[in-house]
C-alpha cells in the first residue's frame, strides 16, 4: 500500500499511515512513550524532548512526537541509549522545577511526578535554589493571578507550551502568549493585560504540572480524594461531555470527558468554571409557603400539599385551561416528559412552554418547519467537509462555543469559509471569515436581500432595507453560489415576528446553493431539542408529534385515559399575557423566570401577581419566586440523573453525581409527587423507568429513532415529514421602524458568553470573569455622544430607565447599544415592551 | 596575501557605490549568467566549484540547492543569513558594509539558480549601518535594473526584501531565523522536515550565508575549475579568517583555505600581545572545541580541524595568552549561551542555566570537587538532546575545556585561587 | 506411705525455693501510675504537629499522611493564609480511630507530624479524642518547653507575628511528662 509505511518498533512490525508519528506506531502498538508537550490536536513542537526516541542509522536520538515514521525504520524505545537521554531529559526538566508538591494542587495527578517515579533520577545533583531569576517583580512571587480565573507559578512551568498553543491554535486567540527567551520565559497575555479567554481553562486542564491554577480550585482539596462522576454540560446546546470531580456534596471542579464527537475534550469557561454554581452555598434549601405574606420554610409534605390543595381548587374554579406550565429548556427529556403528561393528562390543559425569554417564540407550524431540518443535519465532526458556512442570525460564539471551535478548526484546515451574518460582529469575525451586520431584527430583508441577489433579481430594496449595502450581498451570492455549504441558521430567524417567511427564505436559499447544502438548527440551550420533541410546547406532543386527533389517540392508548385535551393551549407570551388581565387562574413556573427574562418585565410581573395561584420549582431563588405562593427547591444538575438532546441531536444520558444538598430534590420525583396529590396514579422510582416509558410512546410516533444511532452512539436518526413551504414571488421588503429624534438608539440585548442566564453568576469565579452589568455601545457613537468607558449612564426608553456603567466595544453596530441578560439587577426587560418589534432608547451621561 | 577574492577591493574607496563597483568588474557575472546559463546548469556549476557554505556547517552549496524538489507549485524562497552573532565572527559586517553589491550580484545569481522571485536579506538587529548600506544597494540595484521585473531582458523577476532580526544569537539558526521572519517568537524548528523541503511558510527555501553568496559572482566570472583549484583538496577557495583575541593584529584575514593556524596567530596577526606564551586558541567561532597551544600546528580547514577533534566552523579565531583563566573563559562562553538560548527544548534551556550556575560557583570559590565532573556530565547530556545546535554550541567548548584544562577546573574547586588574571578576550 | 512422705518432704523445700529465690529478684512489674514507664526510643503515642523556630506551623495541609493512614483517622481542609501560603483551616486527628503506625510521620514532606512518648491522654467522652489543629500545635508547645527547659535554653522565639502559647486544652493538663 502506497499510503501505509511499515516500520519495527523495539522488535515488533506496524503499519502505521503515512505522515504519522513514531509515537503514533507506538501507541498504536501500546508502547508508552513518556511526553509532556505532545497532545494530538496540537501541532507537534517537540520541546520538551521527553519523547526521545533511539533510532537506527540516526546520528542522534530523535523525538518521536514530530518525526514522521519511514518506511523500514528500526525504532528502539528502551534501549540503553534512549533510557539515559530520557533520564537527562527529565533531570534538566526537575533541576529547576520547585519542590512544592505539598503545596501544589496538581500534586497526585502531576504528569511530571509519574514520570519522574516512572523514568526519573533518583536523586538531585542542583545544590542552587530553585527558582527563577526573572526579570519581571511580580513573577518572583511563588504565584499570582494571571487573570480572572487562573493563577501562575512561574517556577513550576516547565515550558512544554500546551497552554499557549491550546489558545492560539485550537481558540485561535492571541489571548496568552510567551514573552522573553530562554530561561527567562514568562507567560502573560497579550499588551500587558490580564488574560481572559472564553476558553482559558483548557490550559489548565491540560498544564502538566501545577504552573496553571484555577482560581476556583487553588488551596482546596487534595485531586486524590474527589470522586469522578460522569455527565453533560447543560450550559449550552452542545452538550459537552463533563467530569464532575466531587467529595460528599461538594463539587469542586468541572473537567472534559473528551467525546471525539462532541467536545474533542475542549470545554469552554462557562461550562467548566460556571457549572460550580450547583455548589453555591446562597441555593434554596427549604421548600417555602406563603403565610401571611411571607415566604416561611415548610416541610416538603406540607408544601406538596398546599400546592396541590390549591391547584385543585384553581382547577375547579377556572377550569384546567385556567391553569399553565411554564418549564424550561434546560430540564431533562424525563422531566420534560413528566411536565407534559402531568399538564396535558393530571391536569388537563395545553398551557405548557418552556420558551420564556423571547418575545416571538415560533408557532406550531414554525416548529414543525423547523423539525425538518433535523433529518438532515450535520455531526460537529463533520463541518469540515463543507466548503462554506454561512452563519445568520447568531453568534455562535456565545451560544454554541464549542461548535464554534468546530467551526474554527474547519478554517484554519484552509478547506473551508465562513460568512457570518448578525445584528453586531460576532466574536468570531476576529477570525478569517466574512462579516455582515444587518439591522436589528434585520433578517427577514437580508434573506430576501440574499435569496434575490442569487436569483439574479434587483436586490436594492431589500439591503437597503436590511441595512447592508447591497454590493456585499452581491459579492456574497457571487461567493457562495455553487458552493455546497452549510446553513446555520441562529435563533434570531426563528424567534422573530417574520419567522415563517424567514424559514422559508432560509429553505430557498439552501436549495439554491450548490449540491449538499444543508440547513442546522443550533438550537440555543442544553434540551431545547429534547423539550420541543418531549411535549413541553401546546402543539406538539410527547414524541414529536403533531397535537391533532390522531396523535393524541396514540398517547391515549399509552396513557390508558380516554381522551386528551382538544388541540389548542397557549405559549408564554399569551399566558403571560393572559394572566396579567387577570384571566389565568394558577401558573407552575418549573426553573423558569419570566420576571427576570421576559422581554417585558411590565407584563410579567403583573402576570405572576394576577394569577390567583403561582409556584415556582427552582434552585436558586429568582425574581419570579419572590412573588410566588410556594418556592420549591430544584436541585441542580449535579445531583439529577437523566438524558438530554443536545442541539447536534445527539442523547446523551448523565447520572447524578450525589443525592439532592439540602432539601432539595430532583425535578423529575418534584412533578411525580405533585402529580400523585393531583390524582396520577403512576410511580417511578428512578429516570430510567421514565425513559423505558418514553421509548415505547417514541416508538409509537416513529419520528425519532433512540434506538438506531448513525455514529458516536447516540446521534439520533429522525424522520419527521415535510412541511410546506411557501411560494416566495409574493415576498416584499418591509422597512423596519427608525428610531425617533427622542429615542435614537435601538436596545438590542442577549447572553454573554460566560454567562447563562442567571445561574453562572452563583459560580465562584464568575464574578471575576464576568463583572456587573454594563451597556456596551460602539466608540463611534460614544464618541459622538463624549461618552468615556466606565461613564454612568442612563438608558431610558418609552417604558422605563436604567443606571449603568457604559463599556465599549467595537463590535456592536453604529446606532445600537447591548445589553447582557444576565444580571437580575440590571432588569434590563424593564425597557422593553412585547407589543413593539424593536425597542429605541436614548443615552444620557450622568 | 595577493590572491584575495571577496576582499580584493575592500580598500578601494567608493566600492560600495554600484558606479565602481561596475568599473570594478562587478555585475559581469550576472549578465553571464543570466545570458549563458539555464538555472540547473548553474546548480551543476556551483556543485563543481565545490563551495561550501560559510555559516558554520560547512555544508555543500551546489548540493543543498539541488534538494529542492523539482515541479512544486509551491514558490521558492531564498534566504540570506546575515545574522551574523557568533562570538569571535566578524566577516559578514565588512562584506556588507564595504561591498553590498557583491553580496547583492551573488544574490541574484543564486535567485535565478533556483528559481526563486523573493529572497530575504536577515540582517541581525545591531547592524543597522549594514541594512542601511544593502538598502542603498538594492535601490542602486533596481535603478539599473539587476533587481525588479524582467532583469537585464532575460524575464527573470526578483525582489529583495531586508528583514532586520531583534538581535537574538538563536536567529542565526535558519529555523529559528524562518519563524523570525514568519512574525513568531524565534524557537528553533524540528527538523525533518528540512528547509530545502518545508521552510519558510512551509515552502521549499534555501538559507545561505552572506560570505557563501559572496563568492559566486566570482565561481561564474573565473570558472568552477579556478575555484576548485584554490585551497585544499574539499575545503575549496579562501576563507575570511576573523582574527581576535590576545594578537598583536586583530582582524579580518582572507586567505586560502588550509593557512596553518600557527602562521595565522604569528604571521598575520602578529604574535601574542605584550609577548605573552600562548595557551590556547578557539578556532571557529565560540561554540567549536578549544585548542591547546601545541596543537596549533594545524591546518585551517573543514577536515583538517575535524581530525583534531575541533571545527572550521565560522573561522573565528580567538586566541587567548598565558593569563588567561579558563575557568572564567568559559563561564563568560556559557553565560553568553545561556543567555541566548530561545527556551523551547528542556536541555538547552535548563542546562546551559544549570551550567552557568556551577561555573558562577566555581568562580566564587564554593565548587565541590566532584562539580567538574557534574559539568561534564551535564553537558553530554545536553549534547544530540537539543532541537537545535545552539544546545551543542554550548556544551562542545564546556567539554574541551575541561578535557584540555582540567588540571585549572580541579584547582579551582579544590579551593584554589583561579588561575591567571581572568581575563578574556571579549568581555 | 513412705514414699509418700519422702514425696512430701522433698517437694516442698523445692517448691519454696522458686518463692525464695523471686523475693530478692526485682520486680517486672511497675507501679504505675507512680512509677511511669521506661519508653522506646521508637515509642509511638500521642501526635503533635512541629513549628518553626519563629512559631510558624509547619503543616501545608498537603493531605499524604491523610492519605497513608490506613485508619483513615485524619481530615483537613486547606486555607491560603494573608501571606499566600498554604495552611490548614481544619487539622484533625481522631486519635481513637488511630492505630498508631507512624505512618503519617514516614509520608509527612514538611516534618510537620510526630507521634510523641505520651500515651496518658484518657477521656469520659469519645468526642474529646478528636483533636483540632490547635491541640495539636499545643502538644507540640509542651514537648518544646520541656525539651528546651532540659537543655537549659530559654523558650523564646523569635517571632515574626505575633504568637501566644496556646493553653492547653487537653482534659488533664498535668500529663506525665510535664512530671
Amino acid at each position: 500500500m502506497p499510503d501505509q509505511v511499515k516500520l519495527k518498533i523495539e522488535d515488533r512490525d506496524v503499519t502505521v499511515d503515512k505522515g504519522q508519528t513514531i509515537l503514533d506506531a507506538a501507541l498504536k502498538l501500546g508502547i508508552i512513550v513518556p511526553t509532556f508537550c505532545w497532545d494530538p490536536r496540537l501541532k507537534p513542537i517537540a520541546a520538551c524532548r521527553m519523547c526521545l526516541v533511539e533510532v537506527e542509522k540516526a546520528p542522534k536520538l530523535v523525538p518521536s512526537c514530530a518525526v514522521p515514521a519511514i518506511e523500514g525504520m528500526v525504532v528502539k524505545v528502551f534501549s540503553e541509549k534512549a533510557i539515559r537521554g530520557r533520564k537527562a531529559v527529565l533531570e534538566f526538566i526537575l533541576s529547576n522545577h520547585p519542590l512544592d508538591c505539598p503545596t501544589c494542587d496538581k500534586g497526585g495527578e502531576c504528569i511530571l511526578q509519574d514520570h519522574t517515579f516512572n523514568h526519573g533520577p533518583t536523586g538531585s545533583r542542583t545544590i542552587e535554589p530553585r527558582n527563577r531569576t526573572i526579570f519581571d517583580e511580580k513573577y518572583k512571587f511563588d504565584d499570582f493571578p494571571l487573570g480572572p480565573v487562573i493563577w501562575l507559578n512561574m517556577n513550576r512551568c516547565i515550558f512544554c507550551f500546551k497552554c499557549t498553543r491550546i489558545i492560539k491554535e485550537i481558540a485561535g486567540d492571541d489571548d496568552l502568549g510567551a514573552f522573553n527567551r530562554g530561561y527567562h520565559t514568562i507567560l502573560h497575555g497579550h499588551k500587558n493585560r490580564p488574560f481572559r479567554s472564553e476558553f482559558s481553562g483548557n490550559t489548565v486542564e491540560n498544564c502538566p504540572v501545577g504552573a496553571l491554577v484555577a482560581n476556583s480550585f487553588r488551596y482546596k482539596v487534595r485531586s486524590w480524594l474527589l470522586k469522578k462522576t460522569p455527565s453533560v454540560c447543560h450550559l449550552c446546546g452542545d452538550g459537552c461531555n463533563i467530569t464532575l470531580w466531587h467529595q460528599g456534596q461538594k463539587l469542586f471542579r468541572i473537567y472534559s470527558r473528551w467525546n471525539r464527537n462532541v467536545d474533542n475534550g475542549l470545554l469552554c469557561d462557562r461550562g467548566r468554571f460556571g457549572g460550580l454554581y450547583a455548589d453555591s452555598d446562597r441555593r434554596l434549601r427549604n421548600p417555602k409557603i406563603r403565610r401571611e405574606g411571607k415566604l416561611i420554610d415548610t416541610t416538603w409534605e406540607e408544601a406538596l400539599d398546599f400546592v396541590a390543595g390549591n391547584l385543585e381548587s384553581i382547577r375547579a374554579k377556572f377550569t384546567a385551561a385556567g391553569i399553565g406550565v411554564i418549564g424550561n429548556e434546560m430540564l431533562s427529556n424525563e422531566e420534560t416528559y413528566l411536565l407534559s403528561r402531568i399538564a396535558r393528562r393530571v391536569i388537563g390543559t395545553n398551557n405548557i412552554d418552556f420558551r420564556f425569554e423571547d418575545k416571538f417564540t415560533p408557532s406550531t407550524d414554525l416548529n414543525l418547519k423547523l423539525l425538518y431540518f433535523l433529518v438532515k443535519r450535520i455531526p460537529f465532526s463533520k463541518f469540515g467537509e463543507f466548503r462554506n458556512h454561512l452563519i445568520i442570525g447568531t453568534d455562535t460564539e456565545v451560544t454554541h462555543p464549542i461548535m464554534t471551535l468546530w467551526l474554527k478548526r474547519a478554517i484554519s484546515s484552509g478547506r473551508s469559509k465562513c460568512y457570518a451574518a448578525y445584528h453586531r460582529k460576532t466574536d468570531f469575525t476576529l477570525h478569517p471569515v466574512e462579516s455582515i451586520e444587518y439591522f436589528p431584527q434585520g433578517e427577514y430583508n437580508f434573506l430576501l436581500a440574499l435569496y434575490s441577489a442569487l436569483k439574479g433579481k434587483s436586490i436594492d430594496e431589500s439591503a437597503l432595507a436590511s441595512g447592508v449595502a447591497s454590493t456585499l450581498i452581491q459579492r456574497w451570492a457571487e461567493l457562495l453560489k455553487g458552493s455546497k455549504t452549510l446553513l446555520l441558521a441562529g435563533e434570531a430567524l426563528y424567534n422573530n415576528p417574520r419567522g415563517s417567511e424567514n424559514i422559508d427564505l432560509l429553505k430557498a436559499i439552501c436549495d439554491l446553493l450548490g449540491e449538499g447544502s444543508v440547513i442546522n438548527i443550533p438550537y440555543d440551550g442544553s434540551n431545547y431539542l429534547g423539550n420541543l420533541l418531549w411535549g413541553a410546547t401546546p402543539g406538539i406532543l410527547p414524541g414529536g408529534s403533531q397535537n391533532d386527533e390522531e396523535n393524541r389517540s396514540i398517547i391515549c392508548k399509552e396513557w390508558k385515559c380516554d381522551n386528551l385535551p382538544e388541540a389548542g393551549g397557549m405559549d408564554t407570551s399569551q399566558m403571560l399575557t393572559a394572566a396579567s388581565e387577570g384571566k389565568m387562574g394558577a401558573l407552575i413556573f418549573f426553573g423558569s423566570d419570566p420576571v427576570g427574562f421576559y422581554p417585558d418585565r411590565e407584563i410579567a410581573t403583573k402576570a405572576v401577581q394576577n394569577a390567583s395561584f403561582k409556584v415556582a420549582c427552582e434552585t436558586f431563588l429568582t425574581e419570579t419566586g419572590k412573588l410566588c405562593d410556594a418556592v420549591l427547591p430544584l436541585a441542580p444538575f449535579p445531583e439529577c440523573s437523566g438524558s438530554l438532546i443536545s442541539s447536534e441531536g445527539r442523547l446523551q444520558f448523565f447520572e447524578k453525581a450525589f443525592d439532592p444538598a439540602y432539601s432539595s430534590a430532583e425535578g423529575w420525583r418534584i412533578i411525580l409527587r405533585l402529580a400523585q396529590r393531583l390524582g396520577f396514579e403512576g410511580d417511578y422510582s428512578s429516570p430510567s423507568e421514565i425513559w423505558s416509558e418514553m421509548a415505547s410512546i417514541a416508538d409509537k410516533c416513529g419520528k425519532v429513532d433512540y434506538k438506531q444511532s448513525q455514529y458516536g452512539g447516540q446521534f439520533l436518526k429522525m424522520d419527521f415529514a415535510a412541511r410546506a413551504f411557501s411560494n416566495l414571488d409574493g415576498f416584499q421588503s418591509s422597512p423596519l421602524p427608525s428610531p425617533t429624534a427622542e429615542f435614537p438608539m435601538i436596545l438590542t440585548y442577549g447572553a454573554s458568553v460566560y454567562q447563562k442566564r442567571n445561574l453562572t453568576a452563583y459560580a465562584e469565579s464568575m464574578d471575576k470573569i464576568d463583572p456587573g452589568p454594563k451597556l456596551y455601545i460602539n466608540p463611534d457613537n460614544a464618541a459622538k455622544m463624549k461618552l468615556y468607558e466606565g461613564d454612568t449612564v442612563r438608558v431610558s426608553s418609552t417604558k422605563g430607565s436604567l443606571t449603568m456603567k457604559s463599556a465599549f466595544d467595537y463590535r456592536i453596530r453604529p446606532g445600537t447599544v447591548f445589553i447582557p441578560t444576565n444580571f437580575q439587577e440590571a432588569e434590563f426587560n424593564s425597557l422593553l415592551s412585547s407589543k413593539s418589534d424593536l425597542t429605541f432608547v436614548k443615552i444620557e451621561r450622568l | 596575501m595577493t590572491n584575495k577574492i571577496l576582499f580584493k577591493y575592500i580598500d578601494h574607496p567608493d566600492q560600495d557605490k554600484i558606479a565602481t563597483y561596475i568599473e570594478n568588474g562587478g555585475y559581469l557575472a550576472l549578465r553571464k549568467a543570466l545570458k549563458e546559463f539555464k538555472p540547473e546548469e548553474l546548480v551543476e556549476l556551483i556543485k563543481k566549484s565545490g563551495l561550501r557554505g560559510r555559516g558554520g556547517a560547512g555544508f555543500p552549496t551546489g548540493l543543498k540547492w539541488s534538494f529542492l524538489p523539482k515541479n512544486m507549485n509551491k514558490p521558492i524562497y531564498l534566504i540570506i543569513n546575515a545574522d551574523e552573532s557568533e562570538p569571535g565572527t566578524f566577516k559578514d559586517r565588512q562584506l556588507m558594509e564595504y561591498n553590498p553589491h557583491q553580496l547583492l550580484e551573488g544574490t541574484i545569481i543564486a535567485a535565478y539558480a533556483i528559481k526563486c522571485h523573493l529572497v530575504f536579506i536577515y540582517i541581525r538587529g545591531e547592524f543597522a549601518y549594514c541594512a542601511q548600506q544593502i538598502s542603498r544597494a538594492i535601490q542602486e540595484a533596481s535603478s539599473h535594473g539587476f533587481v525588479g521585473k524582467n532583469i537585464l531582458g532575460s524575464g527573470f523577476d526578483l525582489d529583495i526584501h531586508i528583514y532586520r532580526g531583534g538581535g537574538a544569537y538563536i536567529c542565526g539558526e535558519e529555523t529559528s531565523l524562518m519563524e523570525s521572519i514568519e512574525g513568531r517568537r524565534a524557537l528553533s524548528r524540528q527538523k525533518p522536515p528540512f528547509p530545502a523541503i518545508e521552510g519558510l511558510w512551509a515552502c521549499p527555501t534555501i538559507i545561505n550565508n552572506v560570505e557563501t553568496i559572496s563568492n559566486i559572482p566570482h565561481i561564474i566570472n573565473n570558472g568552477a575549475e579556478w575555484f576548485a583549484s584554490i585551497g585544499m583538496a574539499k575545503s575549496v577557495g579562501t576563507k575570511i579568517y576573523c582574527l581576535s583575541g590576545h594578537v598583536k593584529r586583530p582582524g579580518n584575514y582572507e586567505l586560502p583555505m588550509g593557512v596553518s593556524l600557527r602562521e595565522l596567530i604569528y604571521e598575520y596577526g602578529g604574535g601574542i600581545i605584550d609577548d605573552y606564551a600562548l595557551k590556547a586558541v578557539i578556532p571557529g567561532g565560540s561554540s567549536v572545541p578549544i585548542l591547546r597551544a601545541d596543537e596549533i600546528d594545524v591546518k585551517m580547514d573543514f577536515e583538517s580541524l575535524a581530525e583534531k577533534g575541533s571545527m572550521l566552523g565560522s573561522a573565528g579565531v580567538i586566541v587567548m595568552h598565558d593569563g588567561t583563566c579558563m575557568v572564567a573563559a568559559l563561564q563568560k562562553l556559557v553565560k553568553f549561551y545561556e543567555h541566548e538560548s530561545c527556551g523551547k527544548c528542556s536541555p538547552c534551556r535548563e542546562g546551559t542555566n544549570w551550567m552557568n550556575k556551577i561555573l558562577k560557583r566555581m568562580l566564587a570559590g564554593e565548587g565541590r570537587p566532584e562539580d567538574v565532573d557534574l559539568l561534564y556530565d551535564v553537558a553530554s547530556n545536553i549534547i544530540g538532546n537539543t532541537v537545535c545546535p545552539l544546545g551543542d554550541a554550548a556544551a562542545m567548548p564546556v567539554m574541551s575545556f575541561i578535557r584540555k584544562f582540567r588540571d585549572e577546573f580541579d584547582n579551582i574547586c579544590g579551593g584554589g585561587k583561579p588561575y591567571g588574571t581572568i581575563s578574556f578576550p571579549f568581555r | 506411705m513412705v514414699s509418700f512422705l519422702k514425696t512430701v518432704i522433698k517437694a516442698i523445700p523445692v517448691g519454696l525455693s522458686v518463692t525464695f529465690k523471686n523475693i530478692f529478684r526485682k520486680p517486672t512489674t511497675l507501679e504505675y501510675p507512680e512509677v511511669k514507664p521506661d519508653l522506646s526510643p521508637q515509642y509511638r503515642g500521642l501526635h503533635y504537629l512541629a513549628r518553626y523556630d519563629n512559631g510558624e506551623e509547619r503543616c501545608v495541609c498537603c493531605g499524604l499522611c491523610a492519605a497513608a493512614c490506613p485508619a483513615d483517622c485524619i481530615y483537613m481542609e486547606p486555607y491560603e493564609n494573608e501571606r499566600g501560603e498554604r495552611k490548614a483551616r481544619i487539622y484533625i486527628i481522631n486519635e481513637i480511630r488511630c492505630i498508631f503506625c507512624g505512618y503519617c510521620e514516614e509520608a509527612c514532606p514538611e516534618e510537620a507530624i510526630f507521634l510523641g512518648k505520651e500515651f496518658e491522654f484518657s477521656k469520659y467522652e469519645i468526642p474529646d479524642f478528636i483533636y483540632s489543629k490547635e491541640m495539636l500545635l499545643g502538644n507540640f508547645d509542651r514537648i518544646e518547653m520541656e525539651r528546651r527547659k532540659k537543655l537549659g535554653m530559654e523558650f523564646i522565639r523569635k517571632t515574626r507575628f505575633d504568637f501566644r502559647m496556646p493553653t492547653p486544652s487537653i482534659g488533664d493538663s498535668e500529663s506525665s511528662i510535664e512530671k
